[in-house]
């Protein structure tokens, strides 16, 4: 950082002007309403593909420790509902108002179930 | 995502479907021939067309069994692991004698040599032409193909998810769902095809929605196995122990034994089913002592996918398992569910229904991505007025949506001619089949090339119909009994082969012709009507009919 006022030396105004141009246009780039969508759509869409699979997965693991049958049955039925909840994760993905929130609530949640399935499963 | 949450699952409905619609078409229509698996592989077996077929006789099973044995024992390498009696059932009629063989290094399973039994006891049928069959429709259907099966799975299974995010969203977005069941709006572009995709998904959504939980549901140990992780922390062979109780054949053991009588253990299964029909007895580990032999019922029309079956030794004969006949709510609902899927229980109306409400999943896919190019189009209209290229997107949506649509059907009368004009004997005639259904796929993806105007599609359109139209033709040359012979003996698989193919063939056809007039109309008066607009004709057919489209955005007009 110290190095960039100093630029009235002709090596560093050469090395300089071009790698503060690539910030500008990245930000000018960032900042397009275009990009911007782009990235909402990666953000949601990489929150619902990975983090609605964990909530998910998880969500059905604790319900394979907590449903009142058989191990063998509850896993079953645990499984069984794991695409729903995955289907629900998902929508809400793209729903939810804010786009990083898509993100934080799926990975809440997953930490929630997967803390209640630690304490349950002793 | 966008204002509302209605305009958010509109979005996502156009995405998610959209994404994977090709390899989703692909999926449909491999699963919907997949229900006449058995009658296809009949189909692909001319050989058997003449003396095999037979009723399951009760009072013939002692004798069956007894000639099973010996022939088997006398004809089957000693290495055979498994020997097979399979009896005649409703959609095989015939009497089988199998064995399979040791797997070949690379192979999962060993081949099956099945020799068939002609109805008069006479002889038996030993050269059958190697052919996949019906079976390759199935595998397709979520195996795919060219790559490995687990890796073809997980694709499957992404799809299937996005497919049911889809139909989720899908209904949300539709308020008018009642109403829709009854307006198709013919003529009107974009609306029309809208119309076309609201009736094709609302009149089998039950199917639609069932169909693809339940896809999900018979592979959903591959897709989340951390359930059984959890729950079955030790080992997770317990697990599928209690799923598939009589699954868990034991190793040869090595030490040769006796081989006891099948038909000894006859009045200890007619104790337990009493006279119900068998379907097949499965010897596994022969002559050794760790022989087990398995009889399995034929349950027909029960509406679970747990097949019923009896375990015994196969040195001493002693009954070692039994099915239950009480297994819990949880055993019942994933059997249901893995039952409605395969429609193992389906009588030949219900079977040619749940047919049916598959060719209206494909016309689903295929209605919404037709519908997606012509707004496509729409959207480029001005700027290809101008004389600029078409966009990319445009290009290859279109591209593949001819190559899919059209090339499918291609596809499966490509492997039903290859099937009977290759030669009988050719060494990989199988694998040759299975290549014929791709290269037609590829040949349609290289013509989409040169041209995918309407003219180009009532030429394909043509071709596949007549294609179609000629399978009971081919069938009556190439194999044993024509069309007349198969009504006479009552061979219905048979007759509907040929029923269906022609209908289909002539489907085509109509839809061809239909697609020849819509070109010429639109070729004449059109031509005033647009000049009297004071627009520029484009020369090419696709974009004379994307002139004649509303101008309003179909889906926009769901949404307000």
């Amino acid at each position: 950082m110290s190095q960039i006022p100093t630029s009235n030396s002709p090596i560093s105004a050469t090395t300089v002007r071009p790698l503060s141009g690539y910030v500008q246009a990245a930000i000018r780039w960032i900042k397009q309403e275009r990009t911007q969508f782009g990235l909402q759509v990666f953000v949601r869409a990489s929150a619902a593909l990975l983090a609605g699979y964990v909530a998910a997965a998880t969500l059905a693991c604790l319900l394979t420790q907590v449903l009142p049958m058989p191990r063998f049955e509850s896993t079953l039925t645990a499984n069984m509902l794991a695409f729903l909840f995955y289907a629900i994760a998902i929508i809400y993905a793209f729903c939810v108002r804010k786009t990083w929130h898509a993100w934080r609530d799926l990975t809440l949640f997953s930490l929630l179930c997967f803390a209640l399935l630690k304490v349950c499963g002793q | 995502m966008k204002e509302t949450f209605f305009r958010t699952l509109s979005w996502l409905h156009t995405w998610a479907g959209l994404l994977v619609c090709w390899v989703l078409l692909l999926i449909f229509f491999a699963g919907s021939l997949s229900y006449f698996r058995h009658e296809i592989s009949l189909w692909a077996e001319p050989e058997l067309h003449r003396g095999a077929f037979q009723d399951y006789q009760a009072n013939q099973v002692v004798s069956q069994l007894d000639k099973g044995q010996d022939y088997i024992e006398s004809h089957s390498p000693a290495e055979a692991q498994r020997w097979l009696i399979n009896f005649p059932t409703q959609r095989n009629p015939m009497l089988n004698f199998a064995w399979q063989l040791p797997p070949e290094k690379g192979q999962r399973r060993g081949k099956i040599e099945q020799h068939t039994a002609l109805a008069d006891g006479s002889d038996m049928i030993t050269h059958v032409r190697d052919s996949r069959g019906g079976d390759f429709f199935y595998r397709l259907h979520f195996d795919l193909h060219y790559m490995p099966a687990i890796t073809a799975r997980y694709i499957v299974g992404v799809c299937t998810m996005f497919m049911l995010i889809a139909l989720i969203s899908g209904i949300v977005i539709h308020k008018r769902i009642f109403k829709d069941l009854f307006s198709f709006r013919q003529n009107k572009g974009a609306r029309s095809w809208l119309d076309a995709h609201n009736v094709s998904s609302v009149i089998a959504l039950p199917y639609h929605l069932m169909i693809t939980y339940t896809g999900l549901i018979t592979l959903m140990l591959i897709y989340i196995p951390w359930t059984v992780t959890t729950a079955y922390p030790e080992d997770n062979q317990a697990f599928s122990k209690e799923l598939n109780p009589a699954r868990q054949t034991e190793k040869a053991s090595g030490i040769s034994a006796q081989q006891v009588r099948l038909s000894q253990l006859l009045p200890q299964v007619q104790v337990q089913w009493g006279d119900a029909p068998i379907k097949q007895v499965m010897v596994s580990n022969p002559k050794d002592q760790n022989s087990q032999v398995t009889f399995y019922q034929n349950t027909g029309k029960d509406v679970t996918d747990e097949s019923t079956l009896l375990v015994f030794s196969g040195v001493t004969g002693e009954l070692k398992y039994a099915s239950p006949h009480e297994v819990s709510g949880a055993v019942v609902t994933y059997d249901t569910m893995m039952s409605l899927h395969t429609a193992r229980f389906a009588a030949p109306l219900l079977r040619i229904l749940f047919f049916f409400c598959g060719l209206l999943g494909c016309a689903m896919v295929a209605t919404g991505t037709l519908m997606w190019a012509i707004r496509l189009r729409q959207k480029q209209q001005k700027t290809i007025e101008k004389g600029e290229k078409v966009g990319l997107g445009l290009r290859l949506v279109e591209g593949l949506n001819f190559m899919f649509i059209l090339g499918l059907p291609l596809g499966a009368v490509a492997f039903c001619y290859a099937n009977r004009l290759l030669p009988a004997d050719f060494a990989t005639r199988s694998a040759w089949e299975v290549h014929s259904f791709f290269i037609a796929l590829c040949a349609m993806g290289i013509w989409a090339f040169i041209g995918r105007s309407r003219r180009h599609w009532q030429v394909a359109l043509m071709l596949i119909g007549a294609l179609y139209c000629a399978l009971p033709i081919l069938n009556a040359f190439t194999s044993p009994s024509h069309f007349i012979d198969n009504i006479q003996s009552q061979q219905w698989a048979l007759v509907g082969f040929d029923v269906f193919a022609a209908l289909f063939g002539g489907a085509m056809l109509f839809a061809s012709t239909k697609l020849s007039v819509m070109v010429k109309t639109l070729q004449k008066p059109n031509r005033k009507n647009v000049a009297s607009d004071k627009k520029v004709i484009p020369k090419s057919l696709d974009t004379r009919y994307a002139t004649k489209l509303a101008t309003s955005s179909p889906l926009e007009e769901v949404k307000s």
